[in-house]
């Protein structure tokens, strides 16, 4: 990644109209259709593993983006933690699952289909149209947008600064985050767990309606055994010994 | 020192909850592994199952007093920092600030979760779905509420949120034997990331148009901002994104579903909790963030986000009102009562747009109003379940109940008032109390005729189920099971829930001093 | 670096990613691939929020882009559990199948 960056940053930066050097400049091109077809990939495979991949594909697009924004340690952790972990967990998640693939788009979704693709599109667009006004051919718009032009300053974007700007502003937040992952970590082991065994058990039951009266799977059921179902019969009437 | 030692005495509520929740799930994970083996080698004969089955139930019996007293305390602090808040203090480099009215709605807050928690183990344990991260996951997501009402920075408002609902979704999915509980939690999450996508991207935008994230700057700059698109688009997502955690029409197809499929005590949380911290997020963006005297059309222009909110609260009052009359589930009802009531609270929103800090008492005074009685009626509804699976949810199973649990028919009766808005209940008090100040801004007139239009047709549907309770025969003799109702903890919540309600009601000066004494910072 | 030219083209990227997204979420009916279009809107935010952050000069974009890294794995962990949670009791990961509760 660093043996990139020289040929990344020779850009030299003037106001006005600049022509941009090639390297950096077929670098964007490149990456952006990365992303974007990757992108497109995973929103329209049927196969599941396949749509993960493309999104990965998507987010190392991403990455390199970060690099020319002289983004580089997010840069790094883009493709640590977003296309090496969330998307590991994904590409975990999927086969264990193991579902068969699926109709990408069901024929009878076809009417809120295409209304979520106009919608989208049109969303696309006018999100574009704004935003390019904003950038720098954007005249007044641009000064608002307070656009500096020229290099950033030395050190942006790196560790260093990183770390600085989150043991100092961000000191809050940064521990705040803390509080977010310990629900995330303790909701998904209340969420998925189960006993080995049970993992396979299916409910026969009629649609919308489920027997909470069965011996309920839970880890302390698997303890209680036999006693728990007859503390459940000894409180319906009727029941008991 | 990136920040000031004194910043943490400032946030203590904030850091007990958050310590509280820890200890949970410590004494959780120990607790649990002890006694069942504890148990397990004792082998006891079937005939003693029940004495049995009491002990291991009882076992984690502890955590919801400690839960309830981990709340007391942090209520206490509220209480104890209440003095000092009288003026604001910006803490951790302006990420939050700490202020009467962040205090009062963390103070709303904790008080709808301590009455919940209250309730929560009969629930619990008759659902069979008693675990003991509940009670950490409650007061994490607490904590998410409390940085939420007093964030002075998106971000910390982005964060907020997030702690919040990621709580909410693991709640409501918590039961998992209940396929209802699961696929309201896929619901519940799947347009909660969606919208917090959204959140986040108008975040992007408000930062990219105003070069800041803190809200005092981010009004600082909105002069220069009357025109931007993009900071208007930034505007819009960001209100969307609060829209839908406040279960405001059209952000609001998640609510029924959610509100139905969550255990009980979850659904009364959400809807009182959640809601109330949300709408404390929202007041902080709009009035912290977006009014400024000197650039009023970000807020009263054409496309500000008075008229915004103006929609959305037209909108949420009427069509909820309308879903409510054919619901014949009562958390349903219920689900779509509080679609309306995010449309009565705002017409306060609005009109702190509109007539200024006059409205701020009458919202805060409501949004008590509202979390207390909804608290409540969700403690009875749990109350009245019928066994494990079995909860008492269509409108006739109600019927007779004024005979056979005559204090709770009653409790129900005196909740479902005060949401109709009858005196001397905290609802009326609280609905005459906001039209009234919305009214000093005679182009609310209409918006408040509609809210009360609205009020009288909710009468019907509330008083639907008031009249099954006493003035119709069940239709089938009920078996007599161990309803929670039996609980003693649970009486306890519902009857707190009710004093405070008719409290609210009799004496509403009090709970009016102190709202009108809970100043928003800036 | 980036060429300031390159300003607008980067944010458009962005709003395209986003509306990418937006699709997949509203589009697709498996709950998987909905989750993955939620990534991709973060991605596009994050961007978003990263481009403004360079314009500017400025640090906090690029540190809130961090925290929204953070963030996604969080609901990613949270998301996908709920998905086998959901999977175990109907064996489907297809959001039309979750028609409990429609009245």
């Amino acid at each position: 990644m660093t043996s990139l960056l020289p040929l990344l940053s020779t850009a030299q930066v003037t106001p006005g109209e600049v022509e941009a050097p090639l390297g950096p400049q077929v670098a964007f091109w490149v990456l952006a259709a990365l992303t974007v077809v990757g992108a497109m990939l995973a929103v329209t495979r049927r196969n599941l593993i396949g749509a993960v991949m493309s999104l990965v594909a998507s987010f190392f697009g991403l990455a390199g983006l970060y690099l020319l924004l002289s983004a580089h340690f997010l840069a790094a952790i883009q493709v640590l933690v977003y296309a090496g972990g969330i998307m590991v967990l994904f590409v975990f998640v999927v086969m264990v699952l193991n579902q068969e693939e699926a109709e990408p788009w069901a024929l009878r979704h076809v009417f809120g289909l295409a209304l979520g693709v106009a919608a989208a599109v049109y969303l696309a667009v006018r999100l574009g149209q704004l935003l390019w006004a904003a950038g720098p051919g954007g005249g007044e718009l641009a000064s608002r947008l307070r656009i500096r032009e020229g290099a950033p300053p030395q050190g942006y974007g790196t560790v260093a600064a990183i770390g600085d700007y989150f043991f100092t502003e961000f000191l809050f937040p940064f521990e705040a985050v803390s509080i977010l992952l310990v629900i995330a970590v303790v909701g998904a082991v209340v969420l998925a767990r189960t006993t080995v065994a049970k993992a396979t058990t299916v409910y026969e039951l009629p649609p919308g309606e489920v027997d909470l009266r069965q011996p309920q799977h839970d880890a302390r059921d698997e303890v209680l055994g036999v006693l728990g179902h007859h503390a459940q019969a000894a409180n319906r009437p009727g029941g008991g010994h | 020192m990136s920040f000031d030692l004194e910043d943490l005495r400032r946030t203590a509520p904030l850091l007990l909850l958050s310590a509280a929740g820890l200890v949970l799930l410590l004494l959780e994970a120990f607790s649990r592994v002890r006694l069942i083996g504890r148990h397990y080698h004792k082998k006891l004969p079937p005939e003693t199952s029940e004495a049995y089955a009491v002990p291991l139930a009882g076992s984690r019996t502890y955590l919801m007093p400690l839960t309830v007293l981990f709340l007391a305390a942090a209520l206490g602090l509220v209480v104890w920092l209440w003095p000092e808040a009288a003026e604001p203090h910006y803490l951790y480099r302006r990420m939050l600030v700490l202020d009467r009215f962040g205090l009062l709605l963390s103070g709303v807050c904790i008080t709808a979760a301590a009455i919940g928690a209250l309730g929560a183990p009969a629930y619990l344990r008759e659902q069979r779905m008693e675990f003991g991260e509940y009670y950490a996951l409650l007061l994490l997501s607490l904590a998410g509420m409390v940085m939420l009402v007093s964030a002075a920075d998106l971000v910390s408002l982005l964060l907020g949120v997030e702690t919040m609902s990621l709580g909410a979704y693991v709640l409501t999915g918590s039961w998992r034997r209940s396929p209802r509980s699961s696929e309201a939690a896929m619901k519940y999450f799947l347009m909660g990331a969606f919208v917090s996508a959204i959140l986040l991207y108008g975040i992007a935008l408000i930062y990219g148009s105003t070069g800041t994230t803190e809200l005092a700057e981010v009004r600082a700059h909105l002069s220069e901002m009357r025109s931007a698109p993009v900071f208007y688009l930034g505007m819009f997502f960001l209100l969307a994104g609060l829209a839908f955690k406040i279960a405001a029409v059209p952000f609001h197809m998640w609510a029924p579903d959610v509100y139905e499929g969550a255990p009980t005590p979850v659904t009364g949380f959400m809807m009182a909790a959640v809601k109330t911290a949300a709408f404390g997020g929202l007041i902080r963006l709009c009035v912290g963030g977006l009014t400024s005297g000197r650039v009023p059309e970000v807020s009263t222009g054409p496309t500000g986000w008075v008229n915004v909110l103006f929609v959305l609260s037209a909108l949420s009052m009427t069509l909820g009102n309308l879903a409510a009359l054919r619901q014949e589930n009562i958390k349903r009802l219920l689900a779509y009562s509080s679609i309306a009531h995010a449309g009565y609270l705002l017409v306060g929103v609005v009109a702190l747009g509109v007539v200024g800090d006059a409205a701020r008492a009458p919202l805060i005074y409501y949004l008590l109003g509202y979390a207390v009685t909804v608290v409540g009626a969700m403690a009875v509804v749990a109350a009245l379940a019928m066994g494990p699976g079995q909860e008492r949810l269509p409108i006739e199973q109600w019927a007779g109940l004024g005979q056979r649990h005559p204090a709770m028919a009653l409790a129900m009766t005196l909740f479902l008032l005060s949401l109709g808005g009858f005196p001397p209940t905290a609802g009326f008090f609280g609905k005459f109390y906001l039209f009234r100040a919305a009214l000093q801004n005679p182009s609310l007139l209409l918006l408040v005729l509609l809210a009360i239009v609205n009020s009288l047709v909710s009468v019907y549907y509330y008083l639907r189920i008031v009249t099954a309770m006493y003035f119709r025969t069940p239709q089938e003799e009920e078996v007599e099971g161990h309803v929670p109702a039996a609980q003693g903890a649970l009486r306890l919540a519902v009857l707190l829930a009710a004093l405070l309600v008719l409290g609210l009601g009799v004496w509403p000066g009090w709970a009016a001093t102190v709202a009108e004494a809970a100043k928003l910072a800036g | 670096m980036l060429p300031l030219s390159y300003f607008n083209y980067y944010l458009a990227l962005g709003a395209v990613l986003f509306a990418i997204g937006a699709v997949g979420v509203i589009a697709r009916r498996n709950a998987l691939i909905a989750l993955m279009s939620v990534e991709l809107m973060l991605n596009a935010a994050n961007l978003t929020l990263v481009v403004f952050a360079r314009a500017q000069h400025d640090m906090r974009g690029q540190a809130v882009a961090f925290l929204t890294i953070a963030v996604a794995a969080a609901e990613a962990a949270v998301g996908l559990a709920i998905v086998v949670g959901v999977f175990r009791n109907r064996r489907s990961t297809q959001l039309d199948d979750l028609t409990m509760m429609k009245h």
